[in-house]
Parts: C-alpha cells; structure tokens; sequence
C-alpha cells in the first residue's frame, strides 16, 4: 500500500513528481503534526490550514529536502514553526483573567509527579478541560514548547537540536512554562466557561 | 515506561479536536493542481538559474544515486560487479536483499549538480569529453559533472519541454591493461529485458528498468520502460546512455542513434589512460585557503583584486572553473563568476530596497539584507539588514561584493568595486598569504623548517612574512570545526631581529618555565595571555597577524640563531577539546621543528592521560574510578594540574567533543566535625562569590551512607554582572561527598546528552567509587 511506503522512498518518489510520495507522507504525519498544531493555535480549522500549507510548500521544495536527515522531525519542526507564526498573526491576547481563583491540588500533584499514584491519577474530564484552559493562558512559545516535550515526546536534547536553541534556552522556556502551567493551574477557576474537549472521555 | 500525565491529557486533548478520520490527502491535492506557485523571492534583473532545472537535475541525481546504489551497498551488487564482464548480469532473482544502509537514506555526500561546461568539466577530469553530434528532439544539454572517484563525466540532457530529466551520458576511461571499470558490469534483475545491440562496429547492450526497495527491505527488479540503459565500449572507453523518461519520447532507438554519434578517436583509451588530473585544493567556500596564483591557475579570466586602498588583508581565495572567491579581512568578500556560474546568487527578497549604484561606468545594484533559516524551512525569509551586497557585470564577468559586518558602506563598496585591480604573476608576491615553503624560503633567505606534520586534524594553510625581520610565521588551521580556525601558529626568524619578551600589559605577573626541546636553546613555556614580543614580528605584525588574534605565545626557543614561537589559543589537553594541545603535546611539536626527540611517545602526560596508575603516582594518591556509568559513556581521560593536587576524570560520548560526566577528587584538609556544606563553599566560591547556596538549591543526601549534598545550580553572572543563582533540572547538578580526606565531586553538566545527569544517576556514579 502506498501509504506503507518508508519516508525515504516516499520522499525519492515525490522528488520524482509522484504524489504518491506525497500521500504516503500525509497519511504517516497528518494526524500527528495537525494535533501539535491544534494545541498551539487552538482552532482546528487552522491547524489544518497551517498543515495542509506545509504539506503543499513540501512537494513544491521537495528538492531542498537533505535525504540524509530524518524527515519526521524536520517536517514538524516546520509546522511547529508555521503555527507559532500563526499566533503571532492572530496576535492572541493573553489574559490571565479567569484563572485566578480555585484549587486543584490533587491534579496539579499528578500533573507534575511523573509518577503519580494510580488511586490518585486525574483520568476524569475536569482536568482536561483546566489544563485546555490553563494552556491558553500560556505564551505560545510555551505552548510550543510543551506540545514538543509532552505531547510529541521530543527529549530537551532533540528539542535544542531541533529549534536551533541552546540546550539552556530549552530548558529555560520548559521551565517557565511548567512553572506558568502549574501556578495556573494552582489558581484555577473552574467557572470559566471554555470548549470542554475532554467531557466526551 | 511510565507517561508522564501531561502527555496523557494532551494527547485526549488533541484527538478531541482532530479526529482519527481527517484526512488532508484529497484537500492538498486539489490545491496542489489549482495552486500557481508564486514567486516568493524578488530578484535582480541579472536573474538566476531556473529551479526547474536544478529540480531537473536534483531528481536525476536522485535516480542515478539509486541505480548505483544497488550496487554499492548491496553486497550481491558488490561481488558481482567485480567478477562480471558483461555490461549487464542478471541477478538470480528479481529480488535482492538490502542488508546495508538503504539508498535515499544513505545520500553521498555531494549531491550530483551538473553545474559544468564541456570545458569545464574536461578541466577537471583531465581527459577530452565526447559528446554525441546528434540529439533526440526535445533534449538539451543542461550540465556535466566529474566524479574523482571513479573517474568519469556525466553530461545531463534534459528534456525541456516535459519538465522531466532527460537523458544522462557517463564516460568512463577504462585504464590500460585493466577489465575494470565503473561502468564495466551492472547486475539486473533476473527478468531483465537484455538486448545485444549494435553501435556502429561494437556491440552494446540495452535494458530497460530500475531496482525499486519495497517495505520489507529488498530490492524488486521492475523493467519499467521510464528508465533505459545501454552500455557499450570502444577505444578503451567505457559509455552509458540512461534515460530517464517516457518510452515514446526518448526511445531506444534514440538512444542507439545517440551513441553511434558520439565520435570516438582510435587512441581515446590510450590517451586516456595517461591522463591526470591533479586539481589543486583551494579549500572550500567556507575555508579558502589558495595564493591569488593558485586561484589564476584554476580559471580561464584574469583574477581581480580589491585596490590596496580598500586597507584590507587577503585572508585566502577559493577558485574553481569559472569563479573565483576572495576573502578579506574584516568579513569582507569579493566573488568574480562567469555569467552562467551565478546562480542564485541574485536572489533577494521581495522587500529588498534595491539601490542603483556606478561602477566605473558601468551600473551595478546595492542592497542590504540577508537570507535567513534557509536549512530550517522549505521557505527562507529575507531580513532587510545585515549583509551589503553590492553586484554588478562587467567585461564579460559577473562580480559580487559582500560586506558582512557594518562597518563598510555603500559608498566605500562602490569605490573598490570601481578601482579593482587585475592579478598578474609578475606582481610583488603577496607576502602575506605564502603557499609554497619554497617560495616563501626564496623570498626571506634562509631555510624555513616547518612542523614535520601537521598534528591531527590540522592542515597547513599558509605563511606570512614580516619583511623588516625577514620572520616568517607559518599557518596551521584545525579542520574539523563547522567554522575556521582555530589555529596554531609557528613564528621564526633571526633571532637578533626578534624583539624582546616583555609581559602582556595587565596579566598576571609569571615566570617563564624551562622547557626541554631537544636540541634548542632558551627554551620557555609560557603562560597564557602573559607574554608577547616587545615590537613587531612574523605572527603578530601587521602583515601576518591574520590568525594571531585567536592566538598566544605558548612555547619560545632558540637553534642555531633562529628564534621559534609557538601560538596556540587551545593550550589545555585533548580531554577537553579535541583541538587542544597540553603543554607536552607542544614540546613533542616543537621537537618536530629542531628534529630532535626527547620526549617519548609514552611519556606521562598529566593534562591527559588514560593510565590512571600513572596518574595516581602523580597526584599520589589513590584515584576512585566509578564502576558504574551510563551507557554508552566512555573515560575520555584524567587530568591532574599538580602534584598532590585535584583530578578529574573525563567522561564523554566516544564521538562527543562535549564531556557528559565529570568527577573530581580533591585532597582537602578535613575540618573535625565541619560541614560538608561549608567545604563545598570553600571549593566554590573560593571567597569571591556569594557564600550561601539558596535552600532550595542543594539537598542532603547520603553516598554509600556518607554525608552527601547536592548542589542543584549554580551561581552565574547576569548581563550586569549581579551573580545570580541558576537552577534548571538536569542543566548542572553536582554530587558531592567527603571520605577519608578527599572531597569528591560528580558533576552532570546537560549539554548535548540529555538524561545523563540525572540525579540518580549521579548518585549511582558516586555509589559505584567504592
């Protein structure tokens, strides 16, 4: 099946002009890059737009592509990119009102305990819906930052290599943004009337 | 392995909002065939190359690299090649396992841009190209290449009108007295369509398909019409013709017509056998490193110069057919092309501020600005600051002058561009840019003895003169950085023309150290940044300073009259830096200079060694090697400064020039009943910086039941120079512990090697140095 083509024949493909390549590359990737881009700008339609452009803009410059490093990170670091800059136009104001009262203990301990308790773990809906709020309220360097630690599961090490940073950089901005995560989340307040994404779990 | 629960959330969290079933396959496609690319650079009327073509060539190169690669990383492909004598060798199968690294994951490392003339090319193989007198409709010549390895040309026609690639010819000189070559034998699939064929009076063979890798790791034979290949031999040279497009447009037939008119000269082979083709080396783009003569030599147009008003120093040129590079001090560079070798280099931003500006009377074009983050996204984005760049045609010639730092101006650029000054070989030699020894020993008088070989990973890139002392100052440059330099400078002169030592203003006030060098006199090791010569002199004088300013004193001697200094920026040990050099490392050189030994290559070195027993009698006392480390970590070395001082143990990543562990065990005096804490200042802040750690930056722990602390920061100084206390996981965190009147340290530095600092890997590093 062409969607089972490994990155590197897909890639020769497309460099051929064969947008088989080019699917293969979507089908692998699609998901992927549109939901690290979704929770950085937010709004699904634009995250498909920021991904269907990336993927338009890499069959046009397929050409530019150095077959001798690994695409994956390559092309997510570009989609990343484009999603940064696309928050940049939309030049989202971040209010922290909304986010100042409540307690959630119990999620932020589980939240920053890489190990929490099974008894203990938050699986229920609320903490979806804070952490979706408290994302908002997070630069979007920041979120940026989380979605490549925690979401693709990019180690500080790949992150420095990959965004061209400073390993210190990286882990300054994790670190301010684990801070940020947390002192909202800490200071949560769960009246706050937003898309609740995780009430369907 | 555990997930972290944010992972958790923000996976639930982004599946709700992109559900499993999008699919963007069908969108892109459609806006890929509706879409018109736009131009997203703006460009100079002396526009570039067309991407096209490079996409043309970029995919060719890609199918050859393909096709050949069946045969170089196959080892089926390898055995056969060099048993077989037919063109073509059917395999046993149509399938062949891939066992090594798979084609388009392995590239070469030059990428194949046939960016040649026939001349071009010819000068660089050394050897007469032939090309065929006739040509299928529709295909035209876009590009040739030389491949030195293998010793062949490949010529690119491309088909023009079908935005396809075209037609490929490789030749090949088959040495005398030798069956072997390049293009002598390809192994095929077993149901390869061979055909015998001829080609005027020899016979060739003809098959069409491709080996295609499959996902489960093998290579399918495929006889897909879209890629044709005939190969034939005659005159002692061997020919392939490889088409790579529609079977009705370039058909086999063509390709027979194609080859028989290629005119090949009964003594093509015999000629070629003898034929060489030294190219000299000027560096790269990145690392010129030829004379203006050299740089003359490799091309057909006169070189041009900046005029010696411009105040600036020729640091190196770069030439290869049809350009030459010229780069000058103070960031300055000045490229000359023929027309058709320009490239993109036209290419600026659509917001570029495009300023007409008179060249003699001629009409060139200003602009400031620069690419960025052109390996980091499909699309570069051009910044309107930066670089000046001042371009212009005159003569016949293509001319590009680039300032990279601020200080020049348009106006300045303007007047050296108008007042270039043409090389001739019967010019002053250029004193400060000297390839040849020769020509430098012809020039000051005397002998020059240059290092007997360059240490490893350091090339030779020239000397310099200082004419008023007739000293001379010899260039070594490390090689393996992204960037030049650093560098390692040897000076010599007569030494009553060598201005005194005097003491660097502002450094510490040392003593220069006896040094044996076998066979010199007034030998001296010298503290960095310490000491320099009174008055100008080769390496430090206006003329042959060009290095010098990365670079200090180090090593001084005298032999026979002849005064020697050694410059080296890197004076610490190999445990450090793969460039450094210990202080025996720089007698051991000098002593390649006086070409007498004294100092064996098993003497101790305690900048760096791996022979911790040695190191042990240094310090004198017993060193605790950790029985325990991460994977993959390996002892890069011990270094003591000292008897009876501290030693740190290096640990590293065998390719890593970072080390990722360090541990370090201290002699100290043990205060009865002090606290741990209290050393641990003592060490660090040595009474200069802050005196407390934060709370939260160190906690108590225990090392095999010992006190232990860690310390989770450390103390930096901001952009005002305030000492701040830095704290980050994982960026330093040092593990220290006291037993037995030592003071023992682990310290984890993040660097490059993510995870290996670990807490708890610190403290199985220390538990592990019973």
């Amino acid at each position: 099946m062409k969607e089972q083509l490994p990155d590197f024949q897909a890639i020769t493909r497309l460099k051929q002009g064969d947008l088989a390549g080019l699917d293969a590359l979507i089908a692998r990737y699609q998901l992927r890059a549109l939901r690290a881009v979704y929770l950085i700008v937010r709004d699904s339609a634009l995250a498909e737009d920021i991904v269907q452009d990336a993927f338009i803009r890499l069959a046009q410059k397929i050409s530019q592509f150095d077959d001798a490093r690994p695409f994956a990170p390559w092309f997510l670091r570009i989609v990343l990119n484009d999603a940064l800059k696309a928050t940049q136009r939309q030049k989202r104001q971040i209010s922290l009102d909304g986010c100042e009262a409540g307690e959630t203990a119990a999620m932020i301990e589980a939240i920053t305990d890489p190990q929490p308790d099974p008894e203990t773990l938050i699986a229920d809906a609320e903490t979806c819906h804070e952490v979706w709020l408290a994302l908002d309220c997070l630069l979007p360097e920041q979120r940026a930052v989380i979605v490549q630690r925690y979401y693709l599961g990019y180690s500080e090490a790949e992150m420095s290599i990959e965004l061209r940073r400073p390993p210190g950089t990286i882990k300054w901005l994790l670190h301010a943004a684990r801070q940020r995560l947390r002192s909202l989340l800490a200071t949560f307040d769960p009246t706050r009337s937003e898309i609740g994404v995780c009430e369907e779990e | 392995m555990d997930e972290h629960p944010l992972t958790r959330i923000l996976s639930k969290l982004a599946e709700d909002g992109i559900p499993d079933d999008l699919d963007l396959r069908a969108t892109v496609h459609h806006r890929l065939e509706t879409s018109k690319t736009q131009p997203e650079k703006g460009d100079f009327p002396m526009k570039a190359s067309s991407v096209r073509v490079r996409y043309i060539i970029a995919t060719a190169a890609l199918v050859m690299t393909l096709l050949s690669a069946v045969l170089l990383f196959t080892p089926q492909g390898r055995a056969w090649a060099q048993t077989v004598l037919g063109f073509f060798t059917r395999a046993e199968s149509d399938v062949l396992p891939v066992e090594t690294p798979v084609p388009g994951t392995d590239t070469p490392d030059t990428l194949w841009i046939f960016n040649l003339s026939i001349s071009e090319v010819e000068q660089q193989a050394g050897f007469d190209v032939l090309e065929p007198a006739w040509l299928p409709e529709g295909l035209a010549f876009t590009g040739a290449l030389y491949e030195a390895e293998s010793h062949m040309v490949r010529v690119s026609y491309s088909l023009q009108d079908f935005g396809t690639n075209g037609v490929n010819l490789t030749e090949e000189p088959i040495p005398e007295g030798s069956e072997e070559c390049e293009l002598c034998g390809q192994v095929v699939g077993a149901s390869a369509l061979i055909e015998t064929v001829p080609i005027g009076d020899v016979m060739g063979q003809y098959v069409p398909g491709v080996w295609q890798a499959d996902d489960a790791g093998q290579w399918n034979w495929v006889s897909d019409p879209y890629l044709q290949t005939l190969r034939w031999q005659v005159h002692g040279m061997a020919f392939e013709l490889l088409a790579m497009a529609p079977s009705d447009i370039v058909t086999k037939a063509d390709l027979i017509a194609m080859a028989e008119s290629i005119p090949v000269p009964p003594d093509a082979g015999q000629s070629l056998a003898t034929a060489t083709a030294p190219t000299p080396t000027c560096g790269s783009w990145a690392k010129p490193i030829c004379t203006l003569a050299e740089a003359q030599q490799q091309v057909d147009f006169t070189v041009q110069m900046l005029p010696e008003s411009a105040g600036l120093q020729l640091k190196g040129a770069y030439a290869e057919p049809g350009l030459v590079l010229l780069r000058y001090s103070d960031a300055v560079d000045l490229f000359q092309m023929r027309p058709e070798r320009r490239g993109d280099a036209s290419l600026v931003g659509a917001s570029a501020q495009i300023e007409p500006v008179q060249i003699g009377e001629t009409q060139g074009e200003y602009v400031q600005g620069v690419w960025l983050d052109s390996q980091d996204s499909p699309v570069s984005e051009w910044q309107n600051e930066g670089s000046q760049s001042l371009r212009w045609q005159q003569n016949g010639m293509f001319y590009i002058l680039n300032a990279y730092r601020g200080d020049s101006n348009k106006e300045q650029m303007a007047e050296w561009a108008s007042s270039l000054v043409a090389y001739s070989a019967s010019d002053r030699p250029d004193l400060t840019h000297i390839r040849q020894l020769s020509e430098t020993e012809a020039l000051v008088g005397y002998p020059i003895t240059p290092l007997d070989s360059a240490p490893e990973g350091y090339i030779f890139t020239h000397a310099s003169i200082h004419q008023p002392t007739r000293s001379v100052c010899l260039h070594y440059m490390y090689d393996g950085n992204d960037g030049p330099g650093p560098y390692l400078l040897l000076a010599q002169g007569p030494a009553d023309m060598a201005p005194a030592l005097i003491q660097t203003a502002g450094a510490a006030p040392s003593q220069p150290r006896a040094a044996t060098i076998g066979g010199a006199e007034q030998s001296y090791s010298l503290d960095a940044h310490s000491w320099e010569r009174s008055g100008e002199w080769a390496c430090t004088s206006a003329d042959t300073r060009s290095n010098y300013d990365e670079s200090y004193l180090t090593l001084t001697w005298q032999i026979d009259q002849r005064q020697y200094d050694l410059y080296t920026p890197v004076p610490f040990g190999r445990c450090l830096f793969r460039e450094s050099f210990s202080e025996l490392d720089l007698l051991r050189l000098a002593e390649t200079v006086t070409g007498i030994s004294t100092h064996p290559s098993d003497e101790f070195d305690p900048a760096c060694t791996q022979d911790i027993d040695q190191m042990e009698a240094f310090a004198g006392f017993d060193i605790k090697v950790p029985a325990w480390m991460p994977d993959g970590l390996i002892l890069r070395g011990a270094s003591s400064w000292k008897p009876g001082e501290g030693v740190m143990l290096y640990y590293s990543f065998p390719d890593d020039n970072h080390t990722a562990v360090t541990i370090g065990q201290n002699p100290i005096p043990v205060t009865a009943g002090a606290d741990l804490l209290d050393d641990v200042k003592d060490v660090l802040s040595g009474g200069s910086e802050k005196d407390d750690f934060p709370a939260e930056g160190y906690r108590r722990l225990t090392v095999n039941g010992a006190p232990a602390v860690m310390i989770l920061g450390c103390w930096l100084s901001d952009e005002n120079g305030n000492l701040v206390w830095y704290q980050e996981p994982d960026f330093l965190q040092t593990l220290w512990w006291k037993k037995d009147g030592m003071l023992f340290a682990v310290y984890g530095l993040w660097s490059s090697n993510d995870g290996i600092a670990a807490q708890t890997n610190l403290v199985s590093i220390a538990e592990s140095m019973r």
